[in-house]
């Protein structure tokens, strides 16, 4: 049965690397190397579009390199993506250090230092489930919030704690989040905690997660619960909360099974740094809109990134 | 007169007895109606007796999850803050959208039985129709976009999606309805609004109800989307729970689901019983 579909997913692939061969001629010499010429990889991803995103630019920048790369984006929640990593269905996908250190390894507190979640988490990964982590984003994806825009214009720009004073003060004003959202340990009990508000039920609106951003632009929720390179930011008129440091650092990694890893480790880490380096929350937002907003194929919109940074 | 007993004798001395589909409700053989009577009444008091089981067994598990839950179970189950006002308002929503169904449906279905308007019938129920067969989702964000967020959006949204059965089963209660006992009725001097009140609905209560049930039923389960639009209700813990892969969180606040929904449907089983006239 598995090789029944790997067989499938490899000829999808070989025919999807034949399209890409067909459609890049004017890619001015970026050369295909032949570092990965026989490996078999498969890379998967999580269920939204900004994983699915940087999931797609390994896809590419490893095929590019001459290996044989069965793309298995899309392939369901945290909790989904990571069992196959486990259970070798998948050779890498790309998580995020917030993520591995409370859910996957189950710690709590993590450090507010990028770097140093990073060595934390990586260094307990590999000793007990023998995952690497590889290369590591600019960007910090994290749950954040934003104001509607008009709000945000005349009440001057928010942080967590002029936000706080203003939902003190105007009971009737509401902030819209996802259902699981006041419940996380890495959710609203953070911005509580810092801002020594608790939001009343009152004030508490629960949306769909696709909802928020929309109903904040319109004015219908006062702050949205977002996260923070979701392309729709810049897209509606939203502004983003300024966050002080309190919501914990998602930047995100390549998550390898070691033993793959290690076969090429140089050229899998060389490739994951390159897709990172310019990625900052910035230009992460941007991607994420060109996709969302403007309905690109996220197959498009990664080798057009890739072209830029030089990669293909 | 009361409708039913003279109704069934009348059935079988009348020369024009038309071979109608649903007269079955007034011509069974009294010794399997009296046994299906008995396991009626016997479903109707041990109803209640398994929902208190199912309710005490919530209970202990829900005290076990207190002693022994981590931070976030016990923060998603919260019973003061959460679990309670959720429950109530999926009570809420159920509720006026089954009351503001039974307003809209059942007249509707007795002015589409008259003869007069019969010939329009076919285009109301496909309007009932499409109102179910959209997916109850996008049903609410059809409403969302014209009526804003919260529970008056979605009441009125379940009420147009649970309209289809209640519609047609007055309908076709109405319709099954021997002829002949309304010809005698009508021969023994009522007029025609005597008629329908005397004789066609209270012979119609079974089946109207079945549907009111129905359409009970599908409100408590769809009342667990309202969260989408903002309306509440339990759908929150349950996604939740679906979200943070907790599954005592997912079981709890299904759990609340079914015993709402098992009341709600236990207390229709009684109107059915209460409302339904004597002797049939």
């Amino acid at each position: 049965m598995r090789n029944h579909k790997r067989l499938i997913a490899a000829s999808l692939s070989v025919a999807f690397a034949a399209a890409l061969a067909g459609c890049g001629g004017g890619g001015s010499g970026g050369g295909s190397g032949s570092a990965l010429d026989g490996v078999k990889l498969t890379v998967g991803s999580k269920d939204f579009t900004e994983n699915i995103l940087v999931g797609e630019m390994y896809v590419q920048a490893l095929q590019n390199e001459g290996a044989d790369v069965t793309s298995q984006t899309n392939l369901g929640g945290t909790s989904v993506a990571r069992d196959a990593l486990l259970n070798k269905e998948i050779d890498v996908y790309p998580e995020y250090t917030g993520t591995g250190w409370t859910v996957h390894l189950g710690n709590e507190k993590p450090s507010q230092d990028p770097a140093e979640l990073f060595k934390v988490t990586s260094e307990q990964d590999i000793k007990d489930n023998d995952i690497a982590w590889v290369g590591q984003s600019p960007f910090n994806d994290t749950y954040g919030f934003a104001a509607n825009g008009d709000l945000a214009k005349e009440e001057g720009p928010f942080d967590f704690d002029s936000m706080a004073a203003y939902l003190k003060a105007n009971p009737d004003t509401t902030v819209c989040m996802e259902t699981e959202f006041p419940d996380r340990p890495d959710g609203l009990v953070l911005w509580e905690k810092a801002t020594g508000y608790k939001i009343p039920q009152s004030q508490i609106q629960i949306l769909d997660t696709g909802l928020i951003y929309t109903e904040t632009s319109d004015g219908k929720c006062d702050f949205g619960e977002v996260f923070t390179t979701d392309g729709r930011i810049q897209a509606l008129n939203l502004e983003l909360v300024e966050d002080p440091g309190v919501m914990i650092l998602y930047n995100l990694s390549m998550t390898w099974q070691d033993a793959v890893y290690q076969e090429h480790a140089e050229t899998y880490k060389t490739l994951a740094d390159e897709i990172f380096k310019d990625l900052d929350e910035e230009k992460m937002a941007e991607l994420n809109a060109l996709v969302d907003v403007e309905g690109q194929p996220v197959e498009q919109v990664a080798k057009k990134y890739l072209e830029d940074i030089g990669l293909l | 007169m009361s409708g039913g007993a003279p109704g069934a004798t009348l059935d079988r001395t009348e020369p024009e007895a038309v071979p109608e589909p649903d007269a079955s409700a007034t011509s069974s053989a009294p010794p399997a109606t009296r046994r299906a009577r008995a396991i009626k009444t016997a479903g109707l008091w041990l109803a209640p007796v398994m929902i208190a089981l199912l309710a005490l067994l919530f209970f202990l598990y829900y005290r076990g999850l207190q002693a022994d839950g981590n931070s976030t179970v016990i923060s998603a189950l919260n019973w003061g803050d959460k679990l309670l006002p959720q429950t109530i308002r999926i009570v809420y929503i159920a509720f006026w959208s089954t009351v503001i169904v039974i307003l809209v449906a059942v007249p509707l279905g007795i002015v589409l039985t008259r003869p007069a308007v019969r010939r329009i019938s076919p285009f109301i129920l496909a309007v009932a129709n499409s109102g179910q067969a959209l997916p109850a989702y996008g049903l609410l964000v059809i409403f969302l976009g014209i009526m804003g967020q919260g529970r008056f959006t979605v009441i009125v949204a379940l009420s147009l999606y649970a309209l289809l059965p209640v519609l047609r089963n007055t309908m076709v209660g109405l319709d099954g309805v021997d002829r002949s006992v309304i010809e005698a009725g009508r021969g023994m001097g009522m007029t025609k609004m005597q008629a329908l009140t005397r004789i066609e609905l209270p012979l119609a209560v079974p089946i109207v109800i079945a549907g009111v049930r129905t359409a009970l039923t599908l409100n408590i389960g769809m009342a667990t989307l309202a969260f989408l639009i903002g309306g509440g209700g339990l759908g929150i813990t349950i996604q939740t729970g679906l979200k943070l892969n907790q599954d005592p969180i997912l079981i709890v606040g299904a759990w609340l689901v079914a015993l709402v929904a098992l009341s709600f449907d236990w207390l229709g089983a009684v109107a059915e019983r209460v409302l339904k006239p004597r002797g049939l």
